[in-house]
Order: structure tokens, then C-alpha cells, then sequence
């Protein structure tokens, strides 16, 4: 009875310890979480303005507005269009990832060089990516200029070569990152899968196109899933290299919340597409979730 | 034998590859390195020269008098250690918890907490300016530091992942000797840790180094302004290509933390994207 009695005691002080080291995450959580969420949302059905000072309920008025914006809608054409680089990334990764695979001298220096532009500072690539891909004086042009003897695309000023500037921005530095993640993925597929197609007389391709690959799906999907969640969210490099680009045309979902609320202090429009995005961020995810049932391999045969 | 040769062949063939990939990787690097040594009207000479001749380090001298980069590299780390240092304890406190202790209605608190991560920081981003701007630090530090301060739930679930690998033994062990659970965690825990939490504030101090939009709508002066918005100011000036040497010794400058701290703790980020990779 009485050892029952300590036993209960020590079970308590434990809990209250455990809720005491949980407590400032969750006062984050509470806070700085759920408590803007609830704001946010009221905001969202306010034509809350600062400069005109107007705080008032209105409903879905401003999900209604934004819906019918053009530029709403070819700012989120935008952000998916540049998420090109994602599967193109992705496929480079993976051929990375193959080559790195064996044993190999210098396989560590590679793998360092290629993740390196992942460790960079954000506005210093952007000034960096201005100044290659400037039209007059960039490398990238003074090196087609030479080749070619024909000057080089206006990288900064034709709204189909703004996207891939950007592009290539997001492969160069993203890559480093989907290989890491490949390599890590090809370490987990088990051998004895590889035994079985030598034994069934299968080549090289046949380990590749039969085992390693479709093996791979789980990592194939984490890399889409946070590819995906963080190209809806596009801001910065658009924000210094391009601005909105010509015809609009590096404007993404972030960069018109962005203008909303705070070129033209329209809180509530803000709010409201900050809605929108996380509803579509959602949604997006939980496709992907669903779809994933039939493709990925979840190592439960 | 020809097994072997063949195997060669093969090596030298990737090498080869490689080699051209991380030309290719290390090219935006080189050119920048390049520029910034060169002068003026060098920078924009036709053909391009790759080793500048000679060296010219007026860049260098310069770009802090256009700039507030020497501020901006302390404002950044104002901002980067309190929130780092309580940041990483809280998360870290919260995970042990989470792995090794009983609270109760556990999983359900756990869960509410993984759930933010699903909603982008977009959505709070403006009333929690609203808020900040009514309470008058709007143009001061106290916005991006003090959220921070009290954890990050992406490195407390990282945490939580490492700790789950760790013997419940360690604990049972320390419980007999009579310690008590802030002894546990300061003693045992902590150390424990060790790889997992040098992993996860490099990544963190990486995304606050970088981070944009918060500096962007929070801090208004220059004096404020941290290492990215200073050189944002540079940017102004590029439509002026001939300033283009400073620019680029500028951006060297501001990558120059990360890279020796990539070079140094080269090991720690692999292990941790690793990680992330296959239990995230």
C-alpha cells in the first residue's frame, strides 16, 4: 500500500516535470500559433487597412476579390511554373546520386562541391545570379557571345527567360540537398534484392530499372512533398533579382501577399490570400498522400 | 582481371563527369571570387578574364563604407545567439520530455504541436506584425528574437527522433542514484544530444543568417538592418554594372560564415540531412 502510494507520487512529479519542460514550446505554439491563426482568420473577413485605417467585418469579400484578380491567378501560374525545377532537379539528383554510389576515391570532395550552393547566403546568390545573367556584361552572355559569335538571350528582361533564370537558380542551389537525400535512400534498398535479379539472370539495367528505382519512391516523395510546400512559398530570390519581372511575370503567390499587405497596407487581402495558399498548400499535400498509396513502396511486401 | 579493368574504366569515366559537374556547381563561386577582385572597368571587359590581373582589393575596402555590412553581421548575431541558445534548450527540454517522459494526453500535445509545421508562416505573419507594431517595436530586434527564444518545433521533433534511439537503461540507471529530471537531462540527455543539436543550430543559425522576409518588414533603419537587408542595398546600386567588383566583395563577405562553417561541420550536416531525409 504504501510502496503503491510513492510509486503514484513519483508518477505525478514526473508528469509535472514533463509539462514543465514542455511548457515554452507550447506557449510558442499557443501564442505565437494558434492565437495569430484565430487573428489571422478574422483578418481575413476585414477590409482592415493602415493607411486608410478602415477595421471592418466584411465577410468573404476579400477571398471573392482576390479570386477574381488576374494577377492573383498568373501569380500562382507563375509559382507552379517555376516548380519545373523540381523534377528536373530531381532527375539530375538521381544520376548524381548513381555515379556516387560505389566505392571511389574523391567521392567526398563531389559530394561537398555539389551540396556547397545550398550553403550560401540568400541576397548575396541573388546579386550574384543579376550579375551572371546580366543581358550586357554577364558571363553567361560574354561565353555565348564567344561560341556563338551571336549575343545572348536577355536573361532579365524577356518574361519567358526570367523563369528560367530563376530555374536554374533553384536547380543549382537545390541539388546538392535532393542528392544527399538519394544517396541516403539508395543505401537503405536492401541487397538481398540485388542477389535475387543475379540469380534470375538479370543485368545491370534490369537491378537499376527493377529494384533500385521503384525501391526509391519513399525518398521520391519526401524530396516532391517539401519541394512542393516550399516552391508555393517563393519570395526572396524573385523579391532581388527580379522584382515582379516584366509583364508581372516573376510575381509569385508569396510576392502578392507580400504587395498586399504591405505596398498597399491592405491587411485583410493579405490575410486572405495567406488563407488561400495554405488551403492549396494543404490540399496539394494531402493529393500527394493519397496518391502515393499506389506508387510509393512502403516495404510491406 | 578484366572485371578489374573494366571497373576502371568505369571510375575514370564518373571522375571525369564529376569533374565537369562540380566545374559546373563551383562556376557561379569562381565567377564571383573573380569579380570581386578585379576593378572597374576590368569587370566588364570583353572577353572575360578569369584571374583577375592584377589583383585588386578596393572592393574590399570599400564595400563597408557603402553598406552597413559590419553592423549588419552583429545585428544578425544579436538576433542568432539568444534565440539559438534558449531556442535550442527549449526544443531540446520539450523533446526529452516527448521521448522519455510520461505527460499526460502525450501524443495528442505532441501531434497539435507537429501540426504547425503544415501551415506556412505566411498566414500569422501579418497580425503578428499588427501586434508587434501596436506594442511599438516595430524597427527593433525583439519580434525576431523573441518567438524563437521559445523553441522551434521542426529541431524539438528532430530531437525527439535522435532520442527515441537512446536506451531507456541510462535513465532507469540515473533514477536509482536518486537524480532528478533536470539532473537527467543537464547530465545525461544533453550530452547524448550532442551530434543531433550541433547538426540542428547550424541549419538554424543558417536560416536566420538568410532569413528575408522577417528583417524585411520588421526593421526600418539601417543601423537595424541585418547582414541580408544590408546588402540588399547593394542591389540599389547594381544598375551601375561597374560597381559590380564591390558588389560581388560584398556577397562574398556575407557567405563566407557559412562556407567555413560548412568546411568545419561538413560531417554534421550529411548526418543530419540524412536524418531528416528518412524519418522527417
Amino acid at each position: 500500500m504504501k510502496k503503491k502510494g510513492t510509486a503514484s507520487k513519483l508518477r505525478r512529479s514526473e508528469r509535472r516535470a514533463g509539462l514543465a519542460f514542455i511548457a515554452p514550446i507550447f506557449l510558442q505554439f499557443t501564442v505565437f500559433f494558434l492565437f495569430f491563426m484565430g487573428y489571422s482568420l478574422y483578418m481575413s473577413m476585414t477590409d482592415w487597412n493602415i493607411l486608410e485605417g478602415t477595421e471592418n467585418f466584411i465577410g468573404l469579400e476579400n477571398f471573392k476579390k482576390v479570386l477574381e484578380d488576374p494577377l492573383f491567378w498568373k501569380s500562382l501560374g507563375n509559382t507552379i511554373y517555376l516548380m519545373i525545377g523540381i523534377p528536373v532537379g530531381m532527375i539530375l539528383a538521381m544520376l548524381l546520386a548513381l555515379a556516387l554510389n560505389r566505392k571511389m576515391r574523391g567521392k567526398t570532395i563531389y559530394r561537398v562541391i555539389v551540396y556547397l550552393p545550398a550553403v550560401t547566403s540568400t541576397v548575396a546568390i541573388a546579386l550574384l545570379w543579376r550579375w551572371i545573367f546580366n543581358a550586357e556584361y554577364g558571363i553567361l552572355n560574354m561565353i555565348i557571345q564567344q561560341i556563338t559569335g551571336k549575343p545572348g538571350p536577355n536573361w532579365l528582361g524577356d518574361p519567358a527567360m526570367v523563369k528560367i533564370t530563376l530555374i536554374l537558380l533553384g536547380v543549382w542551389r537545390g541539388l546538392g540537398n535532393t542528392m544527399l537525400l538519394f544517396l541516403a535512400g539508395l543505401q537503405n534498398v536492401p541487397k538481398e534484392y540485388y542477389e535475387v535479379v543475379d540469380v534470375a539472370g538479370g543485368n545491370a539495367w534490369h537491378k537499376l530499372r527493377y529494384v533500385t528505382l521503384p525501391m526509391m519512391s519513399p525518398t521520391y516523395f519526401y524530396v516532391i512533398i517539401t519541394g512542393v510546400i516550399g516552391g508555393l512559398q517563393a519570395f526572396g530570390d524573385q523579391f532581388i533579382i527580379t522584382g515582379l519581372g516584366p509583364e508581372h511575370s516573376a510575381m509569385t503567390v508569396v510576392y502578392y501577399l507580400y504587395q498586399k499587405g504591405f505596398t498597399e497596407y491592405n491587411m485583410g487581402a493579405a490575410c486572405a490570400v495567406a488563407w488561400l495558399l495554405s488551403l492549396f498548400i494543404m490540399a496539394v499535400t494531402l493529393i500527394q498522400f493519397k496518391m502515393s498509396k499506389r506508387w510509393v513502396y512502403d516495404g510491406s511486401h | 582481371m578484366k572485371i578489374r579493368t573494366k571497373e576502371r574504366l568505369v571510375n575514370t569515366v564518373i571522375h571525369i563527369i564529376m569533374i565537369l559537374v562540380s566545374l559546373t556547381m563551383l562556376f557561379p563561386f569562381i565567377w564571383m571570387i573573380s569579380t570581386s577582385l578585379k576593378d572597374k572597368m576590368s569587370a566588364l571587359e570583353f572577353p572575360p578574364k578569369w584571374i583577375p590581373d592584377p589583383f585588386n582589393w578596393e572592393g574590399y575596402t570599400e564595400v563597408w563604407e557603402v553598406a552597413p555590412l559590419l553592423s549588419g553581421i552583429k545585428n544578425s548575431l544579436t538576433i542568432a545567439i539568444p534565440v539559438l541558445l534558449f531556442g535550442t534548450l527549449s526544443s531540446a527540454m520539450a523533446a526529452f520530455a516527448f521521448a522519455k517522459m510520461d505527460i499526460p494526453k502525450k501524443n495528442f500535445l505532441f501531434m497539435a504541436l507537429l501540426s504547425s509545421m503544415m501551415i506556412p508562416g505566411m498566414v500569422t505573419l501579418i497580425p503578428q506584425y499588427l501586434v508587434w507594431g501596436k506594442a511599438g517595436y516595430i524597427d527593433s530586434f525583439i519580434p525576431l528574437i523573441l518567438p524563437g527564444t521559445l523553441g522551434n518545433i521542426t529541431m524539438m521533433f528532430f530531437f525527439r527522433q535522435y532520442l527515441a534511439g537512446v536506451p531507456n537503461e541510462l535513465i532507469d540507471a540515473a533514477k536509482i542514484d536518486g537524480a532528478g529530471w533536470i539532473t537527467i537531462f543537464r547530465k545525461i540527455m544533453l550530452p547524448t544530444m550532442k551530434p543531433a543539436i550541433a547538426a540542428q543550430v547550424i541549419f538554424w543559425f543558417m536560416g536566420i543568417w538568410n532569413d528575408f522576409m522577417g528583417p524585411l518588414i520588421y526593421l526600418d533603419s539601417e543601423e537595424n538592418y541585418t547582414i541580408q537587408l544590408a546588402l540588399r542595398l547593394l542591389n540599389n546600386m547594381s544598375e551601375a554594372t561597374s560597381e559590380y567588383p564591390m558588389i560581388m566583395a560584398g556577397a562574398v563577405i556575407s557567405c563566407l560564415p557559412l562556407l567555413v562553417l560548412y568546411i568545419c561541420f561538413q560531417r554534421y550536416f550529411v548526418d543530419s540531412m540524412v536524418v531528416s531525409g528518412l524519418k522527417g
